[in-house]
């Protein structure tokens, strides 16, 4: 089938089978490094993509579902101040995720502060294990995720 | 199972839903789809030979509330439903949502598609179960209400016949003096409980178990009896409540295994240790 849809803002169409994975797709078709497939059945986070504005892993997505949708990935941050957001709080927390799931916590991330000007550390602790790690604390990215909120507030001010 | 030329659905009212489902009785339904596909190698999912998918329905997105209950549309999503139910749904349920399925499908998967899946008992069903939440049934021309119980009760009939499908969960938002939640880490009990009375005296416990081996236990008799008593409960009416909860487990699931049933046990003891005080 033929398929269309938004990719970080620009129109595009592929040619895959209805049960294919967004997440196979965007990786082999659409050239999209930032997401991997690792564990492939919904769990770790690797493969996370904002779909129509929400945090979705996208290897769960089949490719029929993606008609018409709104889709972005890390790479759809790049060059914006959303990003410098992200990044400053990661620095200012001293949080260096590896290079293996830094997008996907980065996109988390903006997800987070996006949707919440002050997310509750509560939820937070929840909503950071959607990128499965065993090398960083979650804590630590809990406190990486404040400081991005903060960084976004203090910006949104200006 | 196909991934060769499936045909795929989506309608965008309840009628046309029906519609459908009259058409093609033995489609599968695609809520969240998250319980739905599996893997086929790192490249696709294996999608049905015919499936009908619910998310072009608005209508069965919607989560309204009144006083009494709170109705949940069979596509309402795990997170929209924990963004409602924050202060507003017995504390029993609102310890459930996180645990029903990881981060990164909640904004997929929906609580009725967690209802829908009778291969094993899911992480919702105890709970659904003690609440007294019902699920509407829909096919072209009709439907019917019927308890969640009915779906993970034991009984050998179906619970929805060809052409029919959930389009909503309602759920009654009673007061309770004591709720408690548990899922094990190693995922094979789910258990919920809830008590509520008045004037020291227990009026209403409903004690729900599932197990990953699509068992769903509750001594009715036990809950009968505990009704009534004064509370707060002896340390040897606990203790006798707890042994008969674990020899009514080991007689309905023979694949309980002795953690399992020393599990329940601790489970029971616990909840009623807290009602009355
Ligand atoms: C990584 C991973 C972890 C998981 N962990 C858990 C867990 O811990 N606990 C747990 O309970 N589940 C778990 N699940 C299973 C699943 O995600 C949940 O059961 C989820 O709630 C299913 O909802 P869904 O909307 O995705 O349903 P779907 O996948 O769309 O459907 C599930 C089943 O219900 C049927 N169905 C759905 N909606 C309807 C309807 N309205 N009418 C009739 N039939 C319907 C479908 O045909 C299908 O058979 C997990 C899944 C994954 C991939
Ligand atoms: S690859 Fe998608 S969640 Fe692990
Ligand atoms: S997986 Fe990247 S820091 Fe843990």
């Amino acid at each position: 089938m033929r398929v269309r849809f938004t990719l970080n803002g620009k129109e595009t169409h592929v040619e895959c089978d209805p049960g294919d994975r967004l997440g196979f797709v965007l990786r082999e078709h659409c050239n999209v490094r930032s997401l991997r497939l690792d564990c492939a059945i919904g769990r770790c986070g690797s493969c996370l993509v904002l779909f129509e504005g929400l945090i979705v892993n996208s290897c769960i997505v089949p490719m029929f579902r993606a008609v018409g949708a709104d889709i972005m990935t890390v790479e759809g941050l790049y060059g914006t101040q959303s990003l410098v957001d992200v990044e400053r709080g990661f620095e200012r927390a001293s949080f260096e995720p590896c290079q293996y799931c830094a997008c996907a916590k980065a996109l988390l991330t903006h997800a987070i502060i996006s949707e919440t000007a002050e997310p509750r550390r509560q939820e937070l602790a929840v909503q950071a294990q959607t990128v499965r790690c065993r090398c960083t604390s979650y804590r630590q990215f809990v406190e990486a995720i404040e400081l991005a909120a903060e960084h976004r507030r203090a910006n949104d001010e200006r | 199972m196909t991934s060769g030329n499936p045909r795929i659905y989506i309608p965008h009212t309840n009628g046309e839903l029906t519609q459908l489902l009259r058409r093609h009785p033995d489609a599968r339904i695609y809520a969240g789809g998250t319980g739905l596909l599996y893997p086929d190698g790192v490249r696709r999912l294996t999608l049905p030979p015919v499936l009908i998918a619910l998310y072009g329905v608005e209508d069965l997105r919607r989560i309204a509330r009144t006083d009494q209950h709170l109705d949940v549309g069979a596509n309402a999503t795990i997170r929209a439903i924990s963004r409602v139910a924050h202060n507003v749904v017995p504390q029993l349920l609102t310890d459930t949502l996180p645990h029903i399925v990881p981060p990164g499908l909640r904004n997929l998967a929906t609580l009725v598609g967690n209802v829908c899946t009778l291969e094993r008992v899911m992480t919702s069903v105890p709970t659904l179960i003690a609440l007294g939440a019902i699920v509407e049934i829909r096919r072209a021309g009709g439907g019917r209400w019927i308890p969640v119980a009915r779906f993970h009760g034991g009984s050998t009939e179906a619970p929805l016949a060809p052409g029919e499908v959930v389009t909503r969960l309602r759920i009654p938002l009673d007061r309770y003096d004591v709720q408690l939640f548990r899922k094990t880490e190693d995922t094979r009990l789910t258990m919920a409980a809830i008590a509520s009375g008045s004037k020291r005296t227990i009026e209403n416990v409903r004690i729900v178990i599932g197990s990953s081996a699509a068992t769903v236990l509750r001594n009715r008799e036990l809950e009968a009896e505990l009704a009534g008593r004064k509370a707060p409960l002896g340390r040897r009416e606990i203790n006798q409540a707890a042994e008969r909860m674990r020899f009514a487990a080991r007689a309905a699931d023979p694949t309980f295994t002795s953690f399992d049933l020393y599990r329940i046990a601790g489970f029971v003891t616990t909840f009623l240790y807290r009602v009355g005080r």
